[in-house]
């Protein structure tokens, strides 16, 4: 089984050391630090340097879900400033200046997205994206490819597609409004059904907002759904 | 359910100085039960609840095989539901909780959008009728209560806030949801002339147990339904006075979900004790702790099982110890609906007509 972790948005919002800070008592082994607004990008990027991260194997950010008064040229520049090792999530329906975003070359991982998304929800969609993006990688979020497509046959098209461009997965049950939650019994039956399209050592970030007592649980149901 | 769900109950048997005995095991059985039946908790999605129904929803379980029960979905469709269902009754027969009847009102998938958007007209089947009206009376959530909570609001603002009502000059004398009040009084009659309907089919199979039935806990049903209905005018809220005529449906629609979540025994206890009609109260649970004695017992209840249909089975002592506490029954209930000055009136000028 690959590294597994929680995003730091998921657990604690924009407060990234207290996303950390819960995952310690479990001992994860990825974590995806989460800047989704605007705002929170900086802050995260100027303090990387002090942050406890020695013991995930597997390290991620990722940037902001759209921007209001920022330039895609300022939001790369400081994406540059994140270590060279680590994957970037970013949706598609950002991408606008797509030569600047082309300079992260395979560090950037195209994320799937949910109903409220224009773009980037089925196959196809990421298709238009991965072309003018070629070196780009994929996140899959399963909890989006559900609320697509409860069957999961876009789920099972979009692993099939891009398999090999495949970083890491998002994984947390996704409702009629995009809210991501705990993941239930319906949402794991579905799971199941995919998870031998996912090689076994895919990192897991869990997108699940869940009290902390909560967090083992959700652990140990992902670590079920995808133990090879 | 534990014992805030009896509040009034309790207090009238102390007030009563009654013990009443089966009820209160049959209570005692129901809380133990649901404590098993914190496992289906395995099976719980959002947007979905496991609901119980019948003696489970009524706080009554007098033998373990009662288990009526549905998936209420409340979201999106899911290619999986019916594989849930599926686990949640082996997870129930591991249980030793039998299979719902033969029916298919329960043990199935219900949905909150036929409940809410099939009231009344021609899509509101039989089924669907059930499921709302004990939706309302004697329904427990063991997974997700929020969610049946949001259906019964749903349903609650169908029947209330989105009912046409003729334009008058003055505001109405009483405040009664009389769309809904005609969908209790419907679902009652409709009860009785099932039995009548299920007789034939299966010609006089279990009439005995199906009567006593009718004649006691399916008429409890009506009478909560009956007193939600009339619990506005009998229990006004303490801020009816501040609430303007706009706001009004609203109000009763959130003061009617607030007293569905108390089991019918639970509305009757109230309801005795706020009109204060101690010697009907006395009529009636001891009545009721007769009939739900009977079916606690395996012995008589299988003889009602079996009780053939004809002429001698009148006499037999088990059929007679229900038909004479079914005429108690109806004597308590008489007196409670129609000797209060308030709630008699009420039944006259609604519940009639």
């Amino acid at each position: 089984m690959g590294p597994i972790g929680f995003s730091t948005g998921a657990l604690a919002k924009g407060d990234f050391r207290r996303g950390l800070e819960l995952q310690d008592a479990q001992e994860t082994t990825a974590v995806e630090l989460s800047a989704l607004r605007e705002d929170e990008l900086q802050p995260l990027v100027e303090e990387l340097s002090s942050l406890a991260l020695s013991r995930f194997q597997y390290i991620s950010v990722h940037a902001p879900s759209r921007l209001t008064s920022r330039s895609e040229d300022w939001l790369i520049s400081l994406l540059h400033r994140v270590p060279g090792e680590w994957p970037i999530v970013a949706h598609p329906d950002l991408i606008r200046e797509v030569d600047a975003w082309r300079t992260l070359g395979w560090r950037l991982c195209l994320e799937n997205m949910d109903i409220r998304k224009p773009t980037g929800r089925t196959a196809d969609e990421l298709d238009e994206t991965f072309a003018l993006l070629p070196e780009a990688g994929f996140c899959f979020d399963i909890g989006h490819a559900r609320q697509i497509d409860p069957t999961m046959t876009v789920a099972v098209e979009m692993l099939q597609r891009f398999g090999d461009r495949l970083r890491q997965l998002h994984v947390s049950e996704v409702g009629t409004f995009g809210e991501h939650r705990a993941i239930g019994y319906l949402a794991r039956l579905s799971y199941r059904s995919v998870a031998r399209f996912v090689p076994s050592d895919v990192p897991i970030i869990l997108e699940s907002i869940v009290p902390p007592e909560r967090i083992q649980r959700e652990l140990e149901l992902a670590r079920e759904l995808f133990a090879a | 359910m534990n014992a805030s769900d009896w509040t009034a109950f309790e207090g009238l048997r102390r007030q009563l100085s009654e013990e009443w005995p089966n009820i209160v095991a049959a209570q005692r059985r129901t809380a133990d039960l649901l404590e098993e039946l914190k496992s289906l908790d395995e099976f719980s999605s959002e947007d979905t609840s496991i609901v119980f129904y019948g003696s489970m929803g009524r706080g009554e379980v007098t033998e373990r095989s009662d288990a009526d029960w549905a998936l209420l979905v409340d979201g999106p469709s899911d290619p999986n539901h019916p594989r849930v269902i599926e686990d949640v009754r082996q997870r129930l027969e591991k249980l030793g909780l039998e299979k719902p009847g033969q029916t298919e009102t329960f043990g199935v998938m219900a949905d909150s959008h036929e409940l809410l958007h099939h009231i009344a007209g021609t899509r509101d089947t039989n089924q669907n009728l059930t499921r709302r009206v004990l939706l309302l009376v004697e329904s427990r959530a063991i997974t997700q209560p929020r969610v049946r909570e949001r259906v019964l609001l749903n349903v609650l603002d169908r029947y209330i806030v989105h009912d046409t009502v003729a334009p008058r000059r003055e505001p109405p004398e009483d405040v009664i949801p009389h769309f809904l009040l005609n969908d209790v009084v419907r679902y009652w009659r409709t009860m009785a002339t099932d039995y009548a309907a299920k007789m034939f089919e299966r010609q006089g199979q279990e009439w005995a147990l199906r009567n006593l039935k009718l004649r006691f806990s399916r008429k409890l049903i009506f009478m909560a339904g009956l007193l939600h209905c009339f619990s506005f005018q009998l229990e006004p809220p303490a801020n009816r006075k501040e609430i303007s005529e706009e706001d009004l449906p609203r109000a009763l629609a959130r003061h009617i979900l607030t007293r569905t979540e108390n089991p019918p025994i639970e509305v009757m206890a109230r309801t005795f004790t706020t009109l204060t009609a101690w010697d009907a109260a006395r009529g009636f649970f001891a009545a009721y702790d007769q009939f739900l004695g009977i079916l606690a017992d395996e012995n008589k209840r299988a003889r009602l099982k079996e009780l053939p249909l004809e002429k001698s089975s009148a006499d037999d002592p088990v059929w007679q110890e229900g038909w004479d506490a079914s005429g108690r029954f109806r004597k308590a209930t008489r007196a409670l609906f129609f000797d209060d000055p308030v709630l008699g009136e009420l039944m006259v000028r609604y519940g009639v007509f």
